[in-house]
């Protein structure tokens, strides 16, 4: 239990409710103090600094990423694969990022069904922005907005300025289109949608939320999942080929 | 920020002009030799585009030469297409001798492009071109002799090999002249064999039996695996052939016709002809291969099938670790060969190691192994020999690459057994928290540890949770407010605009602008109980209402003056009578110095207000 309970710390639970002693601390501190933990190879020390930070409410990249890799370190490749896929939320172009989480899905069974099926136009309007976050798209859709209201604005005002404008009008009309686009499609992806990650080695999933149901399929340590909703402590999941049963909730946990 | 702009920078290049494209510019001409006075039509082919326009090649000596057109072409071959386009002379030579065209130059989109040259010998004998052969439509692919003019060839660059040495096949599609497309994939018989996926073919041209011919090139690779003579081929490749047809009822101007009065001319032959397509499947001869069984002399006991030349490259890192942590051996294998058959060079002694599946690479010449050892105690000094044995069929022998083991240091961990893979690692008792409680089901296939990469030593950007900018109120303000402005400066613009070009329109705002301005006045008067000031400013008010409403002079406007137009208008009976009733007020006041009480004054402001509203809301 005192291993579900770390967890759930790290990764699970709105963690401003724990650790409010310690919100004083500078988050920066902590996550320099955890490092030099996991230097010494002190793994479970370092995950309960990294937990403390998140205690605080503050989060980043880096701090998930390595979790991601204290996770890894103690043998626990799904939760080190769900802290990379948070990770990935905040820094989706990191190298490091994407070398750690494809090697800790290698180790994992049925990479088959790990990867998202691919909508081809959804992945043309994703794809200029996959090295950013959902953030920085958000600040470039409103640039752009902004570039364009401008644009039509003087050109509304004074006409021999809209036709000097025209030549830059169409491609930042683009530009704003194509922004809207992908930001519109990885805002309902990863806002809207609940993605989780199995976090045991199988996770049975059956027909009902009832212990006595049949096994529908079994779910590998690593898998990604949508989540439907939860219940009595089970999880109703999609598995990414579309197949949907009742999972216990503890063997798969949101990203979100 | 720097993203951002670079981003922004993207798309500037999204939306310009396309890229220059690999461009080559070849010369040719339809026929080797012309008489004196006969014609022949040289075509300059740009290869890689289609909007190449046409060079001037200025003039040449001896010869008269016409511009005559362009004539593009695009080939699909299963989904890729490549383009062209040549521009065609006739050229007429005006006297005897060998004439050279080109090399030309021609200078497009910032980069010089030099064709080949093309050679015409001009006699006195005339030669009379053959009669066509009117063939019946279901026979004209066979009366054109195309075996000649479009055939395909298969070769092996070797007649014999060993099994499982690589042997380059390339097929040739020659056209000469003729117009083909959808040109798909070409397959031969290769039973006994395995073969590669082919390269991406390449398209030149090639002079034989004094033809110049368009030749597609596609190349591939097979090894065979058992001993043998074998018949590779005939290869196959199906295309569409375009081919010339007249149009029906164009039967009266017959080729006589057309020849005798010079008219056989590429101008009239596109109006009078169209193209028609015709599947073809070309055969190419089959040819004799014979693969030869590995020689049983000098066979090493590990040899495993790898034939070719290869080098081996190995590496291994780190070389100071502590027990249960990876060490991981990269044996790169490159050359030229079969790597289908290159297996993971073999290791020497591996006791003290624990051993995982490689991971492999396969890359065009060269394979690449990444094997992954644990070393279980700290008594291990150095990695496996690593030993690599091919065979190498220039040679004809076999040939064995050591690669001598790397000195390795491994230290003892004290406290932490928890790092040996396959054990779950030891707390200490006061720890409030466990990864892995021995209470809980241990992972007994634990994975291997390592190759991640090192944790950030820097936190990046931190950020509070859910203060994504997405999420904020401004980011949904800054997309309502600057709509509303911009919304606001159109419907401003848009009545200035109206005010400007619409003269009637700009009076009635006026006038009821003035009026507006003057009922404050109006208010001033009643409120200082000034009679005769108040229905002087009426009048005024009346007056310029009405004056500016219906477009009329104000100066002596009166009921009498402005009731004709107010009738032609449609207005309504009883605002008619209330006008009148406002401007007899007026006039009473104004001769008969009446003193009006408040009350009153109040009445004849309301109705005022009235008549304006009522002429407001009927829109006259």
């Amino acid at each position: 239990m005192k291993k579900i309970a770390i967890i759930w710390i790290l990764l699970v639970l709105p963690a401003s409710f724990v650790f409010s002693a310690e919100d004083s601390q500078d988050p920066q501190s902590l996550f320099y103090k955890a490092n030099s933990l996991y230097e010494q190879r002190e793994y479970e020390k370092a995950s309960e600094e990294y937990a403390k930070i998140l205690a605080i409410g503050a989060e980043s990249g880096p701090l998930y990423f390595n979790i991601g890799d204290t996770f890894f370190k103690v043998g626990k490749i799904g939760y080190a694969i769900l802290a990379y896929k948070k990770a990935q939320r905040l820094m989706p172009g990191d190298g490091d990022l994407k070398s750690n989480l494809a090697y800790a899905e290698s180790l994992t069974e049925d990479s088959a069904l790990r990867a998202m099926p691919r909508n081809k136009i959804a992945w043309l309007f994703k794809f200029p922005f996959r090295e950013y976050s959902l953030n920085i798209v958000s600040v470039l859709l409103v640039i752009l907005y902004l570039m364009l209201i401008a644009m039509l604005l003087t050109g509304t005002i004074s006409p021999v300025f809209k036709r000097r404008m025209t030549i830059l009008f169409y491609p930042v009309l683009i530009g704003f289109t194509l922004t809207l686009g992908a930001f519109s499609i990885r805002y309902y992806d990863e806002e809207m949608l609940n993605h989780g990650v199995v976090v045991v080695k199988e996770a049975e999933c059956k027909y009902e939320p009832i212990d006595k149901s049949n096994n529908y399929f079994v779910l590998k340590e690593g898998q990604e999942v949508l989540v439907l909703n939860t219940r009595n402590g089970w999880r109703r999941v999609r598995r990414l080929d579309g197949k949907l049963a009742w999972v216990k909730s503890d063997a798969v946990e949101e990203i979100d | 920020m720097k993203r951002t702009i670079l981003l922004l920078l993207l798309f500037s290049v999204f939306v310009s002009p396309a890229v220059a494209e690999d461009i080559k510019f070849e010369a040719g001409i339809d026929k080797k030799t012309v008489a004196i006075g006969e014609s022949a039509q040289l075509g300059l082919t740009f290869y890689g585009s289609q909007n190449v326009p046409a060079p001037d090649i200025g003039n040449i000596d001896g010869c008269e030469v016409r511009y005559l057109g362009p004539s593009t072409m695009m080939t699909v071959i299963n989904g890729t297409v490549s383009n062209s386009i040549t521009h065609m002379y006739k050229v007429q030579p005006l006297r005897l001798g060998k004439f050279q065209f080109g090399p030309f130059a021609f200078k497009y989109d910032g980069n010089t492009y030099t064709s080949s040259i093309a050679f015409l010998t001009v006699t006195e004998e005339r030669v009379r071109p053959e009669p066509v052969k009117r063939a019946a439509e279901e026979d004209i692919i066979d009366s054109l002799d195309i075996k000649d003019r479009l055939f395909l060839t298969l070769k092996a660059d070797k007649a014999k090999a060993y099994i499982n040495e690589i042997v380059p096949v390339t097929i040739k599609v020659y056209v000469n002249r003729m117009n083909v497309s959808d040109i798909q994939l070409p397959t031969f018989n290769q039973e006994g064999f395995s073969k590669a996926q082919f390269e991406e073919p390449k398209q030149y041209r090639e002079r034989m039996g004094g033809l110049l011919y368009d030749v597609l090139e596609f190349r591939t690779t097979i090894f065979g695996t058992r001993a043998g003579d074998y018949k590779l081929g005939p290869a196959t490749l199906k295309c569409n052939l375009a081919v010339k047809k007249r149009v029906r009822n164009m039967s009266a101007l017959d080729d006589d016709f057309l020849n005798d009065r010079g008219m056989r001319d590429p101008y009239f032959e596109d109006f009078f002809t169209r193209y028609e397509r015709y599947p073809v499947e070309l055969k190419s001869d089959e040819i004799d291969l014979t693969l030869l069984a590995l020689p049983q002399e000098g066979r090493p006991e590990d040899f495993s099938g790898a034939v070719g030349d290869y080098q081996f490259i190995y590496s291994a890192g780190p070389k100071k670790v502590k027990v249960g942590d990876p060490v991981t051996l990269r044996m790169e294998i490159n050359g030229t060969g079969n790597f289908n058959t290159v297996i993971i060079p073999k290791l020497e002694n591996t006791e003290g190691f624990r051993v995982y599946e490689p991971q492999i690479k396969t890359e065009p010449r060269r394979k690449t192994f990444r094997q992954v050892l644990i070393p279980e105690s700290d008594k291990v000094y150095q990695t496996p020999k690593s030993v690599f044995t091919y065979f190498d069929p220039q040679k004809k022998i076999y040939k064995t690459i050591t690669q001598e083991p790397t000195p390795l240091q491994v230290e003892k961990v004290a406290e932490s057994p928890a790092q040996v893979i396959g054990q779950s690692p030891h707390l200490p008792p006061a720890t409030s928290v466990n990864f892995d409680s021995r209470s809980e089901e241990k992972r007994e296939d634990s994975q291997p540890q390592g190759d991640i990469l090192y944790i950030k030593e820097s936190m990046g950007s931190v950020q509070t949770k859910d203060s994504e900018v997405y999420n904020r109120l401004f980011f949904l303000l800054s997309f309502l407010l600057p709509m509303l402005i911009l919304a606001a400066a159109y419907l401003i613009y848009a009545k200035q605009d109206r005010l400007r070009r619409d003269t009637k329109y700009a009076h009635r705002t006026e006038a009821f602008k003035n009026m507006r301005r003057e009922s404050l006045e109006l208010k001033h008067r009643l409120k200082s109980n000034d009679s005769k000031g108040f229905y002087e400013t009426l009048f005024k008010t009346m007056q310029d209402y009405l004056g500016g409403r219906f477009y009329i002079p104000v100066a002596g406007l009166t009921f009498d003056t402005v009731e004709p137009v107010l009738r032609s208008r449609g207005v309504d009976e009883a605002v008619l009578n209330k006008i009148k009733n406002i401007f007899g007020v007026c006039d009473r006041a104004k001769f008969a110095s009446i003193n009006a009480d408040m009350l009153l004054m109040r009445d004849d402001m309301k109705e005022l207000e009235e008549i304006i509203r009522e002429l407001e809301r009927s829109k006259i």
